[in-house]
């Protein structure tokens, strides 16, 4: 299996892919206003017609390139290209400034490299005890599971808790709509054929993470900044590179950090790089270096947000929780192609699984001299293309794609539908992250409701069924833990002890509109 | 509009939808309606608790863009009128005459005011039949056509 994994992902068309996909993603990363969440969307329905394999490989490299990417405008504009690299501004700018953009940049590429690599090994190693570990659960077992998922993300909402509990029951609000999965009531179509079979996901997450960016790209209207330019200099990469080498714990402890930071739903790569960033600052001699344009502070910023795009996909592919925005519509597209995440995807289609994850490893290398190569043509197409130009283009693509996927008129509407809302909810302050988690973890949550009951009602005890097993128990601990830590944090915020939580949590608002 | 209004008029849009939600559930049978009716209360007591704190000035902070707004929502909003059109459009004269127009309408709401209009409209519509062909004969997606069918 392992062995046809690799010759498939190292075919010819795969291989054109991987670098097609990163240099995209690179691309997208780096205009700001585009996101890769919304690029991963849009070329959802071109997968399609694809074999499973290349499709989730160009969608692996995108996702990969356009976190990377995202440093570019962070380094030379001083504007993050993706919040995942908000971390990246503090240093690479003012290095950009001390004309340093290319040292920053280099260093940035071998930081997204590296934490790549591990998060993806890291993946490769724990995505499959996991997923078996998953074959344990039971109905119980994956209503608390989605209850995790839903507290956490509302937890980590870098607006207010509240408002993303609240986003999540909405996302299981129109997660019901359509006939229920025990006992087939029909529910909440107004009548409608087209919505018996629920809401369609992947028309309904282009409209979320597409139509509210387009409007908000064309409402904002900004101008882009004043790149700042740079040359190549010889020698620069080995420079770095040995630089690097002197910073064995910066490196995997930012490594770690993003895969694990990544694991958790809705803590994506910018808390990734936010944590990595004061972690380098806490543990460095020079602290005062920070800032005013450190290489570590860079380095520790663009290792943990490349290794959380593999951190996210842990949840996803043993659980089906995605960690992050991208990873839910990576969700979308394995159920296009037939399949469901867990134990199945690392038997059943294990040669498409690994292949996919070694794809991601290609991926992560290619970045260095893709990165390299590209660069200064990314920089000039930085400083001449208004994103604006776009929007017409993204909304007619996010049409195409929503009707091609099923060809049908309906998911046209259900996009523009839901990408509406969407828009509304994130102006009254909820995010669409939520929503999406609470639409794709309803199904689960239904069910494990449902079947537990029945179980409970069979056993003639509810309580052993939902409080009586050990896995359940621990997920109910860490349900508890996620809802109380959000409480504990404002505490200390409010006498004065959670000074860093703080200023995380403003410049996540600040930079941040969920989109990743 | 203010933060403070926002947070308020959300909270009372979702009281409302979860309320509805609650109320229509009860005629679904006993295991059809469990989920959504625990789901529904959940969220009208979540929304209960932001307009309260709303009122009393705790409610969680709302990022309001700087600049004109009145401008900014203008242009949005005729955006959103536009979209909603050539959704409309798209089963009367097909995916692709749909897509020009709209193209066009969006392209001026969008880049009026900015250099380059027409080219910016030019590229647009090439990139729109570039797609379109792309979906059309290499994916052999059969788009809905309309009146041109």
């Amino acid at each position: 299996m392992l062995t046809q994994a690799l010759m498939g992902v190292l075919d010819p068309i795969s291989l054109l892919l991987i670098v097609l996909g990163v240099s995209a993603g690179i691309l997208v990363g780096a205009l700001p206003g585009l996101t890769a969440t919304m690029a991963i969307a849009l070329l959802v329905p071109f997968t399609f017609g694809m074999a499973p394999i290349h499709g989730l490989v160009l969608l692996g490299a995108i996702y990969s390139g356009a976190i990377y990417g995202g440093s570019f405008s962070a380094i030379l504009i001083n504007t993050p290209g993706t919040p995942s690299a908000i971390a990246t501004t503090f240093d690479g700018f003012p290095m950009a400034q001390k004309g340093e953009a290319y040292r920053a940049i280099v260093t940035a590429t071998l930081a997204s490299v590296f934490g790549g690599v591990v998060g993806v090994i890291f993946l490769i190693f724990l995505s499959p005890p996991l997923a078996r570990a998953s074959l344990s659960f039971g109905p119980p077992e994956y209503f608390w599971l989605a209850a995790f998922g839903l507290t956490i993300i509302a937890a980590v909402s870098p607006r207010s808790t509240l408002k993303g509990l609240i986003g999540g029951g909405i996302g299981l609000l129109i997660s019901t709509i359509g006939i229920a999965p025990i006992e087939g009531s029909v529910r909440y179509t107004f009548g409608t054929v087209a919505l018996q079979n629920g809401i369609a996901l992947i028309p309904a997450l282009i409209g979320f993470f597409c139509i509210p960016e387009v409007l908000r790209m064309v409402e904002e209207s900004h101008e882009s900044g004043t790149v700042i330019p740079y040359k190549r200099q010889r020698k620069m990469v080995t420079r770095v590179f040995h630089r690097l080498l002197r910073r064995p714990w910066l490196m995997i402890r930012s490594s770690l950090l993003g895969t694990f930071i990544g694991i958790i739903p809705g803590a994506g790569g910018n808390i990734a790089g936010l944590v990595s960033y004061n972690e380098a600052i806490r543990t460095s001699r020079n602290k005062s270096a920070f800032g005013k344009g450190s290489i570590d502070g860079v380095a520790a910023s663009e290792t943990a947000n490349n290794a959380s795009v593999a951190g996210a996909l842990i949840p996803m592919l043993t659980l089906g929780v995605p960690g992050a925005p991208p990873a839910a519509v990576l969700f979308g597209a394995l159920l296009l192609q037939g399949m469901r995440p867990g134990a199945e995807l690392f038997t059943s289609h294990g040669t498409i699984t690994y292949a996919f994850l070694f794809s991601l490893i290609l991926a992560n290398l290619a970045m260095l001299p893709l990165g390299i190569l590209l660069g200064r043509g990314v920089a000039r197409l930085m400083q001449q293309v208004r994103v604006q130009t776009m929007a017409p283009l993204i909304i007619f693509l996010s049409m195409v794609g929503s009707y091609s996927i099923y060809n049908n008129i309906a998911d046209i509407y259900t996009m523009v539908g839901v990408g509406l809302a969407a828009h509304a909810l994130r102006k009254a302050g909820f995010m669409p992250g939520p929503i999406v988690l609470g639409l794709i973890l309803g199904p689960i949550a239904e069910q494990g409701l449902t079947q537990s009951l029945l179980m409970g009602r069979a056993r003639g005890s509810l309580t052993a069924v939902f409080f009586g097993r050990p896995i359940s128990l621990i997920l109910i601990v860490l349900t508890i833990v996620s809802i109380a830590a959000p409480i504990v944090v404002q505490y200390r915020e409010r006498h004065g002890k959670g000074g860093t939580l703080k200023a995380m949590k403003q410049l996540t608002q600040e930079h941040s509109e969920d989109s990743v | 509009m203010t933060a403070r209004t926002r947070n308020f008029a959300a909270a009372v849009l979702v009281l409302l939808v979860s309320a509805y939600w609650y109320v229509e559930a009860d005629g679904f049978r006993p295991l059809s309606r469990i989920f959504p009716q625990v789901v529904a209360g959940i969220v009208f007591v979540s929304a209960l608790v932001l307009a309260v704190l709303t009122l009393v000035g705790h409610g969680p902070v709302i990022a309001m863009a700087a600049g004109d707004s009145g401008t900014r929502h203008m242009r949005s909003g005729t955006l959103m009128g536009a979209l909603v059109l050539w959704t409309a459009l798209v089963p009367l004269v097909g995916l692709l005459a749909a897509g020009v127009v709209g193209v066009i309408v969006m392209g001026l709401i969008t880049f009026r005011g900015h250099h380059g209009t027409t080219r910016a409209i030019i590229v647009a519509l090439v990139s729109v039949s570039v797609f379109y062909a792309l979906f059309r004969y290499v994916l052999f997606v059969p788009f809905p056509t309309g009146i041109f069918g």
